[in-house]
């Protein structure tokens, strides 16, 4: 009677593990932005932009900005695209222009988390009554740090401080604003959609991106997508029937079908549900993702994508024969 | 006197040679096609003799293959050169070249149903002729008038498109996918010799073509890929169906499969862009649809992006005026077509010389385009030239059954589908 007791149990607790075994392999995808090892960069940033601007450089005129990147498989070509976007940012508070290849400069001298390219020195145009005027501008890095997050294992976020190298250019130019990072404000605007998405929340998306609203730019061709662009598909036998689709990037995009609700697919795939893109449909209603030039993580659109899938066919439909 | 006769010499002396350095590469080249040409039409008469008359060994057939491929190579190799060299027109050197590819893809087609695999041979082939029209607006060679007739059984066919129509309708079963590899880096993580392509079995699948030159191809593409500055490309030519390429040390259920799935149709053009994605690749086709443009409108555009399919306005209205809808699109398409006349030989499309007969072609070359329009051929088709042959075969039918396909026919259709 013991023997048979504990063999229950033990069945019990095996057919528990194997349970506990299955559901842990599913929520791999359940959830794309949580990890049991890492923390979003979103959340990283809202953490280090509370970090104050220090009383020495604040005296001295400087401003603090940050950056962050993520789209990289290389934490070098990260921390200058973190970089960029930090300098970036202080020129757009600064109400200026720049005057060098910024690019090029981080390049030749690309800032890393273990070297000691600290400090850059740019020219910008001050906006003037008459001509522009230029300017030394000076760049100080406070912060580099490659930090293993949910977005990528070798994201970069950063720190910097600048301030015009002569103080008549400082009295001159236009009174700063000190807005942190216009970058961290979208990738938190996307998240919010992307997570949407994961519950297939498209109502929701279409308003964040004002869908409806009248089109700012009209991308040609599938290379010059961005993250949030729209676009219309229309049914492959009934021309005119139609549906809209978000594009996310890396050729995955959402849309509604006729029978399946909303899908995540990659290009192509929309066939499966007897659908077609209409190329001359791709409309911008937000400039946020393209101004910035904003690209969801390929981890979160890899889930995103890989969640849904076993819920496709796996053959296109049959339309009937063709010449 | 003495001065003049010096002179005289001196260019009679100079004139020969500066004739022969003055000569262009294609004088001497050309002619040795067209004799490699002639070859092979000659080694596609005896093959289809020792094919059906003497019912030869496979080991002979084989033999004629080889030869064919040959001077296939040659053809080929002449018309590299003389598109790498820039000399003069390459219309004539890409015709020959496009007409050997074909041939040896009708002796594929007659070997064929012995074995399977020469049906996927011969879809390379014909794909590879047709892509070199690719990007020129002249007719494919496959249209033209042969500079001599040929003799497919006991029939003479003027051009390859009337032989392929009559023997390669297999070759429809067939799709064609062009893949672009992309923003690949020294850093992407990939086991190439580890990957297959693998095709998803389908028991509605009647025939099994085969294709076993596309997991070569692309692992060819992808060797290339990190040595070409991050981009290579290829094409398949792959039977209907649902694809995708795995890590062979996976197990089937792997997620690979899904990032890197290609869906193909019979008789159509894929292209498909494959990018790496975290540490594997996305393979996604490059849309290429665009609704006609006579089929749009502002208020079209409006209501196309709110639409649900179910209660669209655009499909409201068209319950109300389908009819004036489809005779205004009938009206403009007659005026695209009346427009595209002055583009051909009108004197080669039958006798429409007499303005109601002239009238009533463009009404008919109208009807058809649109009754394609819209159908799905205008967006499976996956080359305007073969949907303006397929239409211009219907106007024929239409217009004068039973005769020839007009070749100026063709063309007009396939200004006016640019035109749409």
């Amino acid at each position: 009677m013991k023997k048979n007791g504990t063999f229950i149990i033990s069945l019990i607790l095996l057919f528990a593990l194997k349970l506990s075994g299955l559901i842990a392999q599913e929520m791999n995808y359940d959830n794309c932005w949580k990890s049991q090892q890492y923390t979003t960069l979103l959340d990283t940033m809202l953490k280090v932009m509370i970090v104050p601007i220090e009383d020495t450089y604040k005296q001295h005129d400087f401003i603090q900005t940050f950056g962050c990147a993520y789209e990289e498989d290389d934490i070098e070509q990260n921390s200058i695209r973190a970089v960029y976007r930090a300098i970036i940012q202080s020129i757009r508070n600064r109400k200026v222009s720049l005057r060098d290849d910024l690019d090029k400069i981080l390049e030749s001298k690309p800032p890393r988390p273990d070297n000691l390219a600290r400090e850059y020195s740019i020219y910008v145009n001050i906006p003037t009554q008459q001509e522009p005027k230029p300017a030394r501008y000076e760049i100080k890095i406070l912060d580099l740090e490659a930090v293993a997050t949910i977005e990528s294992e070798k994201a970069v976020w950063t720190r910097i401080v600048t301030r015009f190298a002569y103080k008549e250019d400082f009295n001159i130019a236009p009174i700063a604003e000190h807005t942190p990072s216009e970058f961290v404000n979208v990738m938190e605007q996307a998240q919010i959609i992307l997570k949407g998405l994961e519950r297939k929340k498209f109502s929701k998306l279409k308003k964040m991106i004002f869908i409806e609203n009248e089109a700012i730019v009209f991308p040609r061709s599938i290379a010059e997508l961005k993250f949030g662009d729209s676009m219309t598909l229309f049914d492959e036998v009934d021309s005119y029937k139609t549906y809209p689709g978000i594009y996310l990037g890396k050729g995955i995009f959402t849309c509604e079908t006729p029978d399946d609700g909303v899908v995540i697919c990659k290009f192509g795939e929309e066939r499966l549900f007897q659908l077609r893109i209409d190329t001359n449909s791709f409309r911008r209603t937000t400039p946020h993702y393209a101004e910035l030039n904003y690209q969801a993580p390929e981890s979160i659109l890899e889930c995103i994508f890989l969640k849904f899938c076993h819920e496709k066919p796996t053959r296109l439909p049959y339309l009937g024969g063709i010449n | 006197m003495g001065k003049w006769f010096r002179w005289l010499w001196l260019f009679l002396f100079i004139a020969p040679f500066s004739s022969g350095w003055g000569q262009p590469i294609n004088r001497i080249l050309i002619p040795q096609m067209e004799n490699y040409e002639l070859d092979i039409q000659n080694t596609y008469r005896e093959y289809q003799k020792i094919y059906y008359e003497k019912k030869s060994s496979l080991a002979e057939l084989r033999a004629f293959e080889d030869i064919i491929s040959i001077y296939v190579s040659q053809i080929l190799e002449i018309y590299e050169t003389l598109s790498l060299s820039g000399f003069g027109e390459l219309e004539t050197p890409r015709d020959i070249a496009a007409r050997a590819l074909i041939y040896r893809a009708l002796i594929y087609l007659e070997k064929a149903p012995l074995n399977l695999e020469y049906f996927e041979k011969a879809c390379y082939d014909y794909y590879r002729a047709l892509a070199m029209f690719d990007n020129v607006d002249t007719i494919p060679a496959i249209f033209k008038r042969l500079p001599e007739p040929i003799l497919v059984g006991a029939k003479e066919y003027n051009r390859l498109i009337d032989v392929i129509d009559h023997k390669g309708s297999e070759l429809y079963a067939f799709g064609k996918v062009n893949l672009y590899l992309r923003n690949f880096k020294i850093t992407t993580n990939l086991d190439i010799d580890n990957m297959e392509f693998v095709r998803i079995e389908c028991p509605i699948d009647k025939k099994k073509y085969t294709y076993y030159s596309a997991g070569n191809l692309i692992k060819e593409t992808f060797k290339k890929v990190l040595s070409n500055d991050g981009q290579s490309s290829t094409f398949l030519a792959l039977p209907e169906g649902s694809y995708f390429i795995r890590p062979k040390t996976n197990n089937k259920a792997s997620r690979h499969i899904f990032l890197s799935a290609l869906y193909v149709r019979a008789n159509q053009q894929h292209d498909y862009v494959v990018e790496p994605l975290v540490d594997w690749f996305i393979m996604y086709e490059n849309p290429s649809t665009k609704k006609p443009r006579f089929t749009r409108s502002t208020t079209d555009n409006l209501s196309s992006i709110e639409g649900n399919g179910k209660n669209s306005k655009r499909e409201d209205r068209k319950k109300s005026s389908n009819k004036s809808d489809a005779m205004e699109k009938l009206i403009v398409l007659s005026e695209i077509t009346n427009s595209c006349l002055e583009k051909v030989d009108i004197n080669l499309i039958f006798n429409i010389k007499d303005p109601w007969i002239r009238n009533k072609f463009t009404t008919t070359v109208a009807e058809v385009i649109y009754s394609q329009v819209e159908t799905l051929n205008f967006h499976n088709c996956w080359s305007k030239w073969m949907l303006s042959w397929i239409i211009a075969k219907e106007v024929t039918q239409k217009f004068s059954p039973d005769t020839e396909v007009p070749t100026e026919l063709i063309k007009l259709v396939y200004h006016c589908l640019k035109n749409i």
